[in-house]
């Protein structure tokens, strides 16, 4: 058997790595854009800090892939599929033949303007590198130009807060929402962590809209719809958006991700997607979803390897993504889309210091987002795992 | 039988929960979403624990620790070796 992965993420490496449990004596090879063995995203903010040593991102050794025999092809790009002769071409020429073929892509980190100096995006550790000199560049200037910005109000965006808070570089964050992550999170748990973020030197804009960077060279100033801002350094974190044009060649399925079904199939026979780039069907849910976290891609990698080695199996999962912003703990459980639920129930409030939203669809719990009211994880995952009715809580 | 040590570390572990996913009769988030080592009767949970385990479980959790995203999780042995972490 020949398996041929396209991303070597946590989706990609785990599918990989559970291949080779499966088959000892399968052909597996990882193509990757990114020239790096497998490292933990989630850890770059840590080494942004300066609490973590860049080396500890690594999660697998050189070593590692010779150990398992799998092939490595680092550094380059998938540039075409071509299903019926079950190929996938390469940047550079090469041209791999696979029996089966998984997407584990995730997307490309949406752009504002150009990259222009001073602007930085966070997906990959070249980014995180990239951020660390910004930061010490700004970090240098004199008070009156020591400002930054953020764009957006994405779990990245929020992150940029944490960067500045701890070198006490004043900012200002603009997002066309009212409140952070997409607007999923209702006003009072956003006024909980308003008020805290605010306390800590940054200014917020909900509902602002920026039209452009300007600046001779490197970012002096943003023009946003409440006024120009001067700052030396923008974060920008306004999600990712998968580049679809290799699957659609394919004959793929693509809506926001690559469609499947809850086995990781896509609609092309011997072709399926995992992770980030992955809209699959979510029978705890019962909708197809894009989903960006780490577990997710690391569950989704690990399962479809049972399903691509022939052993069929759903995965299903209930989602969960936590992150701390300021000091206020903020986790999100299972579907937290408002578009898709259609009613939210409140616990607790801003005036107690914590606050539960619990997303309400078919009369069943969805989803929930809890800021400072970690305990209620357990009992929501547990509902929405035995998909239990809203009235029974 | 094996005896290991199990620690978390709880200023890096951040509730990904994917140490809970792969061996769940270890690793438990606990109320304020930080792991917890189980004991092998499942009673007791801390932040570390020694446990006498089979070589399968050795596996499964030192498998639980590199699935760590925060590499919170370490592993020694009973002589205080490092395994992972
Ligand atoms: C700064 C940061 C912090 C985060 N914090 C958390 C957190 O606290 N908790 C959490 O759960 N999640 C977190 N996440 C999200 C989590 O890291 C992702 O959901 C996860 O890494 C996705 O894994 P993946 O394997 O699907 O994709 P990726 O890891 O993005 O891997 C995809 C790979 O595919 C490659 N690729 C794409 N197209 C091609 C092509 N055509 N040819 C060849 N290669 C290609 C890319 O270069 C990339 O290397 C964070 C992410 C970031 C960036
Ligand atoms: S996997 Fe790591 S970060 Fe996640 S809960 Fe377990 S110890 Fe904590």
């Amino acid at each position: 058997m020949r398996y041929v992965i396209i991303g070597g993420g946590i989706a990609g490496t785990s599918a990989a790595e559970e291949l080779r449990k499966i088959d000892p004596d399968a052909e597996v090879t990882i193509v990757s854009m990114e020239e790096h063995r497998l490292y933990s995203r989630v850890l770059l903010p840590r080494y942004v800090k300066g609490s973590l040593p860049r080396e500890r991102c690594f999660l697998k050794t050189e070593a590692w892939y010779e150990d398992q025999n799998i092939e490595r092809v680092f550094g380059v790009r998938a540039e075409s599929i071509d299903a019926g002769s079950k190929t996938v071409s390469l940047s550079g020429g090469r041209k791999l033949k696979f029996d089966k073929l998984l997407l584990a892509t995730s997307g490309d980190v949406l752009t504002f303007a150009d990259r222009m100096h001073g602007v930085s995006y966070l997906r990959t550790i070249d980014d995180a590198d990239h951020l660390l000199q910004l930061l010490n560049e700004c970090d240098a200037l004199d008070n009156e130009r020591r400002r930054a910005g953020i764009i957006g109000g994405s779990f990245i965006a929020v992150e940029y807060l944490n960067f500045f808070a701890q070198r006490n570089i004043p900012g200002d964050l603009f997002m066309l929402e009212e409140t952070f992550f997409g607007g999923a999170l209702d006003v009072e748990s956003f006024a909980i962590l308003r008020s805290r973020i605010e306390s800590e030197g940054a200014k917020l804009h909900p509902k602002s809209s920026v039209s452009g960077i300007r600046g001779k060279g490197r970012v002096e100033e943003v023009v946003t719809d409440k006024g120009n801002f001067s700052l030396s350094l923008i974060g920008v974190g306004i999600g990712i958006r998968a580049d679809h044009r290799l699957s659609r060649a394919a004959g793929l399925n693509v809506n926001v991700g690559i469609v499947t079904n809850e086995f990781l199939e896509t609609n092309v026979p011997d072709i399926y997607a995992a992770g980030d780039v992955a809209e699959f069907y979510d029978t705890l849910v019962g909708r197809h979803v894009v989903v960006g976290n780490w577990l997710n891609a690391q569950a989704q990698g690990k399962t479809v390897a049972k399903t691509v080695a022939g052993e069929r199996t759903a995965f299903s999962a209930v989602r969960a993504y936590s992150t701390n912003v300021c000091g206020v703990e903020v986790i999100f459980i299972g579907d937290t889309d408002l578009r898709h639920s259609q009613r939210t129930l409140i616990r607790g409030s801003a005036e107690e210091g914590g606050v539960t939203q619990i997303f309400i669809r078919d009369d069943r719990i969805v989803g929930a987002t809890l800021v400072n009211r970690n305990a209620d994880r357990a009992m929501i995952t547990e509902t929405i795992r035995e998909r239990v009715l809203a009235a029974e809580i | 039988m094996p005896q290991i040590t199990v620690k978390v570390d709880h200023a890096a572990c951040s509730g990904v929960g994917s140490c809970e996913q792969t061996a769940p009769a270890f690793f438990k988030l606990d109320s304020a979403n930080r792991a917890m080592v189980l004991s092998k009767d499942g009673v007791e949970s801390a932040a570390e624990q020694t446990l006498s385990v089979s070589d399968d479980e050795a596996k499964l959790i030192v498998e639980a620790a590199e699935s760590c995203p925060m590499i919170a999780i370490s592993v020694f042995d009973d002589a205080g070796g490092k395994i992972y972490g």
